[in-house]
């Protein structure tokens, strides 16, 4: 097994987000501004890489019959974790991030990598996939918040690049958040349709 | 496969009717309206229209051309033209440039090209531009200019609409009912709101234009239109000091703009007339509910856009029966 | 190592396990973060009173401890001689856009409004989020710019009168100038604005017993 190629094909062959559509309710709420994507992507990647390692070293302690309510009882702790440890030390985005902080116990991403690839793999290679599916998110999120971002309030990270008059402001609430994810995945496929 | 689904055993008869023809006459009837918008707005009406028109021809052939690589343009059939016209109807006549480019490029490219172009669009490509506008740029979109004010273009000063009004005077403020222009002045469009809406006479008449034609039936006009007559008729015998007449929200707003040229495009509404019945009463009710109690005072765009929706579900409840079938 | 057969024995075991190391886990980071956390939270409260009532002015001040009564938090502000520079009082509308509204205002000793913060708010963005800055904008800095800009991108929005700092509620007519006040309301945001100005108007008539907008509010809560 290449580990490298494990962290790739969570970017590219099988990110998250523009090409196994999982974890869309975090992607769609949350992208309001490249830096709260970026924040949720990171979150989530935190999550990601310590469920993943745990199930993989436990995966032959746990019997079939109770696996899922021990992933759901490892995932929720480390959730919890990483709550009380934002709360400490970045209050600011976990104010912004707020209910879906504790929502990354059910997103489908990390349950689905769970299940799919750390029940079936090493400790190493469970770690990879965990770090290439969670920059894949990260990266996914963070574009869609940047391209969100612009064309609504015209800032990039918060610097501002557009007069105020040019801003879009559905881009900023929920229609805008499907309309630019569709868009991003109609410019995915058509890099990926052109390759093959 | 160059011949594609080719069936034919009795002799049939072409009626002429195409397409281009079709759209033609809805641009003819068009034409009382905008002339209607120039002498209450004047140039702030053509401007808007014009580049609307404009932008929307633009993008329909960059996008068919590039995006799609057709070969043979869509843009002769004339419905890139009817929607730049329709959504520059819906728009106050003192937005800027800018904004109505962005409205057209959403109602082409996220309308209709998307879906594959005419004839395949769910929803009303004008509306998905209009709500879109309305959504992104909320100010622009619900101050309108006063009428009368030829020369001006955004600096044009603005004023309530009597949709504003009626909602003021059903939120308690009896004042805002002197305000409020008689309804002969709302039925020749003397009045504040979007270009095209505002004269219900210049309406009607490409109305019977269209009808004359056959361009298109009665029954998604008149059920919408006795709809909203049934339903505001109702609340105003209930407290006609907080609900007005039925005559104001018949010649107010887009009510007649949409129920006669936005409600009625083929492509979006459904295809029996029972199913046109239907479908102008859903979208009569949920402009009424809108009207009341939503917090836009307009809402015959998104009872349009909502009962698009619902379009492949009403032509499958109104499904016409096979010649021969048992009734069940 | 052969995967544990799934018997019932097995599976008990097990999940006990995970649980309790994982209640073990939890148990070990809260011990750990619960200080840095409620020392945030007394700050974030503490940088609001200041804020609310000093602004930018440093001195010396000293904050007794908070008051709750009927749903509103008072924190009374002295300086270091003791005599009152004001209250700063949380208050909560929920008829904001977007459900509750809650606000600090700090209110100087004759009850002049000397500073808002908005705490928590669910309003749309770009919208009704506005509240945060619309209240104490000055009403001046709007900029020209050259017709040909005013044409494509639009004129920008008139000057406004929305700086409620220095206002008393007890003398002002702290509502939108839609009902009849000396407030305009944040652009397309009138149901926030409203929300805002009855947290403001409601902390005052807590702490002084009556406001200029009773008249106003009293016949626009009919509706």
């Amino acid at each position: 097994m290449n580990y490298f190629k494990t962290i790739l094909n969570g970017i590219i062959k099988e990110n998250p987000t523009f090409v196994l559509l999982l974890g869309m309710c975090p992607t769609l709420a949350t992208t309001s501004s490249a830096l709260n994507g970026m924040g949720m992507g990171v979150a989530t990647m935190f999550v990601l890489i310590c469920s993943n390692v745990f199930i993989s070293l436990l995966k032959n302690l746990i019997p079939d019959g109770v696996r899922i309510p021990c992933y759901i009882v490892v995932i929720a702790s480390f959730v919890t974790v990483l709550q009380m440890l934002m709360q400490a030390y970045v209050p600011d985005l976990y104010k912004t991030l707020g209910i879906f902080i504790p929502l990354i116990v059910v997103n489908c991403i990390i349950l689905g990598r769970a299940e799919a690839f750390a029940a079936k793999n090493n400790v190493l290679a469970s770690l990879c996939d965990g770090v290439g599916i969670g920059i894949g998110f990260t990266i996914a999120l963070t574009l869609l918040g940047m391209v969100r971002e612009l064309l609504g309030k015209g800032t990039f990270f918060g610097m501002e690049v557009l007069p105020a008059s040019t801003n879009m402001l559905v881009f900023v609430l929920a229609p805008g958040a499907f309309i630019t994810l569709g868009l991003l995945i109609a410019i995915v496929n058509s890099f990926k349709n052109k390759k093959a | 496969m160059a011949q594609k689904l080719f069936i034919s055993t009795s002799p049939h008869i072409h009626c002429g009717d195409t397409i281009e023809r079709n759209m033609h006459w809805v641009i003819t009837a068009l034409i009382p309206a905008l002339i209607a918008s120039f002498i209450v707005f004047g140039i702030g009406a053509l401007i808007v229209t014009v580049t609307a028109v404009a932008s929307c021809m633009l993008f329909e052939w960059l996008i068919s051309r590039f995006l799609l690589g057709r070969e043979r343009s869509t843009l002769g059939d004339g419905s890139a033209i009817i929607t730049g016209m329709l959504l520059a109807f819906n728009l106050p006549s003192n937005i800027p440039l800018y904004q109505i480019v962005m409205g057209s490029l959403v109602a082409i490219g996220i309308g209709k090209m998307v879906f594959g172009g005419l004839g395949n669009n769910p929803f009303n490509p004008a509306l998905v531009g209009r709500v879109f506008m309305l959504i992104s740029f909320p100010t622009r979109m619900t101050s309108w200019p006063e009428p009368h004010q030829l020369l001006s273009y955004t600096d044009a000063t603005t004023c309530a609409t009597p949709l504003n009004l009626i909602g003021q005077i059903s939120g308690g403020n009896a004042a805002a009912a002197d305000s409020l222009p008689s309804v002969w002045n709302l039925f020749l469009g003397n009045t504040a709101g979007c270009i095209g809406e505002v004269s219900a006479l210049a309406l009607l008449i490409g109305v019977i234009i269209l009808l004359c034609k056959k361009v298109i039936t009665w029954h998604i006009p008149v059920s919408i239109l006795a709809t909203v007559a049934v339903l505001t008729g109702i609340m105003w015998i209930v407290n006609p000091d907080l609900y007005v007449n039925p005559l104001y929200h018949l010649c107010s707003g887009g009510l007649m703009l949409g129920a006669c040229f936005m409600a009625t495009d083929y492509v979006t509404s459904p295809m029996t007339h029972k199913g046109m019945v239907w479908y102008g009463i859903g979208i009569g009710f949920l402009t009424v509910i809108i009207r009341f109690f939503g917090s836009y005072p307009e809402g015959m765009s998104f009872a349009i856009l909502i009962m698009n929706a619902i379009v492949p579900l009403i032509n499958n409840w109104c499904k016409p029966k096979h010649f021969g079938e048992a009734a069940k | 190592m052969k995967k544990l057969e799934s018997n019932i024995l097995n599976m008990a075991l097990v999940l006990t396990l995970i649980a309790v190391v994982a209640a073990g886990l939890l148990a070990w980071v809260n011990g750990v973060t619960s200080e840095p956390i409620r020392q945030i939270n007394e700050k974030t409260v503490s940088d609001g009173v200041k804020s609310v009532i000093l602004g930018d002015r440093d001195i010396e001040f000293t904050v007794a401890p908070a008051q709750e009564k009927n749903g509103f938090v008072f924190h009374k502000v002295m300086d270091a001689n003791g005599n009152p520079l004001g209250t700063a009082v949380e208050s909560v509308d929920p008829n904001g856009f977007g459900g509750n509204l809650k606000v600090m205002v700090g209110f100087g000793p004759e009850g002049e409004i000397l500073g808002y913060q908005v705490l928590e708010h669910s309003e749309t963005p770009g919208l009704g989020a506005q509240a945060d800055a619309w209240f104490r904008q000055a009403s001046q800095d709007v900029k020209e710019q050259s017709g040909v800009a005013n044409v494509i991108l639009g004129r920008p929005a008139k000057a406004g009168n929305h700086n409620i700092i220095g206002m008393n509620p007890g003398d002002d007519m702290l509502a939108v100038s839609k009902d009849g006040g000396q407030v305009d309301a944040i652009t397309a945001s009138t149901i926030t604005s409203k929300a805002f100005l009855r947290a403001v108007n409601a902390a005052y008539k807590e702490l002084f017993g009556y406001t200029a907008a009773d008249a106003v509010s009293g016949a626009s809560s009919q509706n």
